[in-house]
């Protein structure tokens, strides 16, 4: 049986080898071993992404709508904060999905789970974009805030080394020829750079306390209103959402990609 | 265990004996960078004393670049590697004691270059033992994180740049501490804190690094 | 005495992700000799390789009865440890002698060869003049020779040889043969690949064909 997939066979064989049979009669590691079938992740994994999608559509319009026009204007910063409904949730996500890449790597090290490095693959340009849209809301936001488009502070230099970091992973899986090393290099690569993200960003502030640029000002932070912070919850909730939906037709993408000599590919397209 | 480790130390160290033109070729470069950079900047003194630290590491970073490239390249080549990975002894074990000869050849000979390098860039005496600390716990962190991506792109034909993308944002500790401790040596403050995080950094590098080199080769091999 | 035995169970290799080959079946037990053989590109390298650990089965397992001690593993480090693997590459540096090459070669498989026993192989090979000459300025059948020179030094019962004949000349050629044979004879298993023909006198030899699937 072709059918059979190779991810769920090695999972077989590594539960026999570790005796865990206690552990995979688990409901959930039944489903784990369903889902790391390719042919099913395939078949669900649409239904899956459209339910994230229109969620975090909806989420991420009211969010950003709610802050962009809603929101009262801040008593110091004027109208400029209302960048920050687009730039704190890619920043967050920015983290969010180096992170997510890097567990991802770290189980298909060790499980070799096929899914897992597709998983790796799919999430760094996504990843990718939202800490350069990060970058570009922070660098904007700071035009009026610092008078420059661009200072060394710290958290921008951090995001800066993030950016690198996602480049590096995407810029490896291109440059592997056979998918399989491809992925797991960057398996590898994701779960040593986010042992170094907490370190670079230690580095960063050391840094920034000793050479603490003239021309940042800091505001006091007041708690923010209900009213302002809201729009932000569900800006970031949606921001998620969308993470979740184009990182996972990403991987449909690449799974197709990898397995498109396979007999359950073919299959597909010749039903369809 | 142990013994594996001293056979490929031993190997690697007469490896470097044998092909000591290429010792002095590192050492070349870092002299040729440093001296070089007079020529762009103008030779008042106050600058080149300022952008000393910076000069003194980017060159160390660029040098560790130029150079890891070719850490397993000739092991992979001519079928050495397929043994260490076949040899019942951790690989953990064997790319600690590549990166260790590595750094004696490499590493070693920036620290021991420095002093005269940065006395020419007008930095006071004063500061070279920190700089030589500095250098002395900063390099063979480098070079475990380096090699890392060094067995990622094994077998790639050309890594150099693509080389650059992977390690130089995992450099951005151990240059931002080793610069700061030789800034605060040159201008007369304590460095000892910036001494300690490279050390710390270092000990994290010995303890996890070998285990992802290891890793990265089997990546390679497959 | 218990004979050690290599159990190949449902095994699919490939390179990347296409299988070169699928379901191979077969347990050799100390005493044999296998011939892999297959046209060019079937697989024969990766099987090797897969035997030997450097690389994951798509399916399937490899199992390593040790004579030492009861039960089957698969875990490679056991096999690892009682494997000589002589791959498509020589594993020798040019800038350092055979002699220098043989003793890390020995230690890597966690083994001790005194330099006096790896001059007087080498000298047994023809090599005697060559001993402390830069491995670089051999040709290419001295290389194979040097390189070859572990099987004199190894007590390893599993063997895996990959062309081990290439680049050799008839009389070297049957100083292999006869060396296989005797690690045969004397209970150990050889799995190799050659193009050219090796004979083995009075051992068995049983064929692993791969066929493209």
């Amino acid at each position: 049986m072709v059918e059979t997939h190779y991810a769920s066979t090695q999972f077989t064989i590594y539960l026999q080898r570790n005796g865990v049979g206690v552990l995979a009669k688990s409901a959930f590691m039944l489903w784990l071993h369903r889902f790391g079938s390719l042919p099913y992740f395939y078949r669900v994994s649409r239904p899956i992404a459209l339910a994230l999608a229109v969620p975090g559509v909806l989420l991420a319009a009211y969010g950003v709508y709610g802050g962009l026009v809603n929101a009262p204007v801040d008593y110091q910063q004027g109208d400029a904060f209302r960048i920050l409904y687009i730039h704190v949730p890619s920043a967050w996500l920015s983290l969010f999905g180096y992170t997510s890449m890097a567990i991802a790597g770290a189980v298909a090290l060790v499980w070799r789970l096929k899914l897992a490095e597709i998983f790796v693959v799919a999430a760094a340009p996504v990843g990718a974009s939202f800490t350069f849209l990060a970058l570009v809301t922070g660098s904007i936001w700071g035009k009026p805030m610092w008078g420059t488009w661009w200072v060394w502070d710290a958290r921008l230099t951090s995001e800066l080394i993030l950016l690198f970091l996602y480049l590096g992973v995407i810029a490896l899986h291109n440059a592997i020829e056979s998918p399989r090393s491809a992925a797991r290099a960057c398996a590898l690569l994701s779960v040593v750079g986010v042992i170094n993200v907490p370190i670079i960003h230690f580095s960063v502030e050391w840094w920034n306390t000793l050479h603490q640029g003239p021309t940042v000002t800091r505001f006091g932070r007041p708690a923010m209103e209900m009213a302002m912070l809201w729009p932000l919850l569900c800006a970031a909730l949606g921001f998620t959402l969308m993470f979740g939906w184009l990182t996972l037709w990403n991987m449909r993408v690449q799974l197709l990609r990898r397995e498109r000599r396979s007999r359950w590919v073919k299959k597909v397209f010749s039903d369809a | 265990m142990l013994s594996v480790f001293w056979a490929v130390l031993r190997r690697d160290l007469l490896l470097a004996f044998r092909q000591r033109g290429v010792l002095v070729h590192h050492l070349l470069f870092f002299v040729l960078v440093v001296a070089l950079f007079p020529l762009g900047t103008g030779a008042s003194p106050s600058i080149l004393v300022t952008v000393s630290p910076a000069l003194i590491w980017m060159s160390v970073l660029l040098a560790a670049l130029l150079s890891l490239q070719r850490l397993f390249k000739p092991d992979y080549e001519d079928g050495t590697l397929e043994q260490y990975v076949l040899s019942p002894e951790p690989l953990a074990v064997i790319a600690l004691a590549k990166v260790l000869a590595y750094w004696l050849a490499s590493g070693l000979i920036f620290v021991l270059a420095s002093p005269l390098l940065v006395l020419l860039l007008g930095v006071p005496v004063g500061a070279v033992p920190v700089i030589m600390a500095s250098l002395l716990l900063g390099t063979p962190t480098l070079g475990l994180v380096g090699a890392i991506g060094t067995a990622l792109t094994l077998s790639l034909p050309r890594a150099g740049l693509l080389l650059s993308l992977l390690i130089f944002p995992l450099y951005v500790p151990v240059l931002i501490f080793g610069a700061g401790a030789m800034r605060a040596a040159i201008e007369g403050l304590p460095a000892a804190g910036a001494l300690y995080l490279l050390a710390a950094l270092l000990m994290l590098g010995i303890s996890t690094a070998p285990f992802a080199i290891a890793a990265a080769l089997k990546i390679s091999m497959e | 005495m218990k004979r050690p035995r290599l159990g190949i169970r449902n095994l699919s290799c490939g390179r990347g992700e296409n299988a070169l080959f699928q379901g191979l079946d077969i347990s050799l037990v100390g005493g044999e000799a296998a011939r892999v053989l297959g046209e060019n590109g079937a697989g024969k390298t990766t099987l090797l390789r897969t035997l030997g650990g450097l690389q994951a089965p798509l399916t399937g397992e490899v199992v390593w009865e040790s004579a030492r001690d009861t039960g089957a593993v698969d875990d490679p480090v056991l096999l690892q440890d009682e494997l000589c693997f002589v791959g498509h590459d020589n594993a020798l540096n040019a800038a350092l002698t055979p002699v220098e090459n043989l003793d890390v070669l020995m230690r890597l498989c966690g083994r001790r060869v005194a330099p006096g026993r790896i001059r007087d192989t080498l000298a047994e090979l023809g090599l005697k003049r060559l001993a402390h000459r830069p491995s670089g300025r051999l040709s290419a059948g001295q290389k194979r020779r040097v390189s070859l020179a572990r099987l004199w030094l190894t007590d390893a019962p599993l063997w895996l040889l990959d062309e081990p004949a290439s680049a050799l000349d008839v009389d070297s050629r049957a100083l292999l043969c006869a060396r296989i044979a005797a690690h045969v004879a004397a209970g150990g298993i050889a799995v190799f690949t050659t193009h050219e023909a090796l004979t083995l006198a009075d051992v068995p030899v049983r064929s692993i064909e791969l066929l493209p699937c």
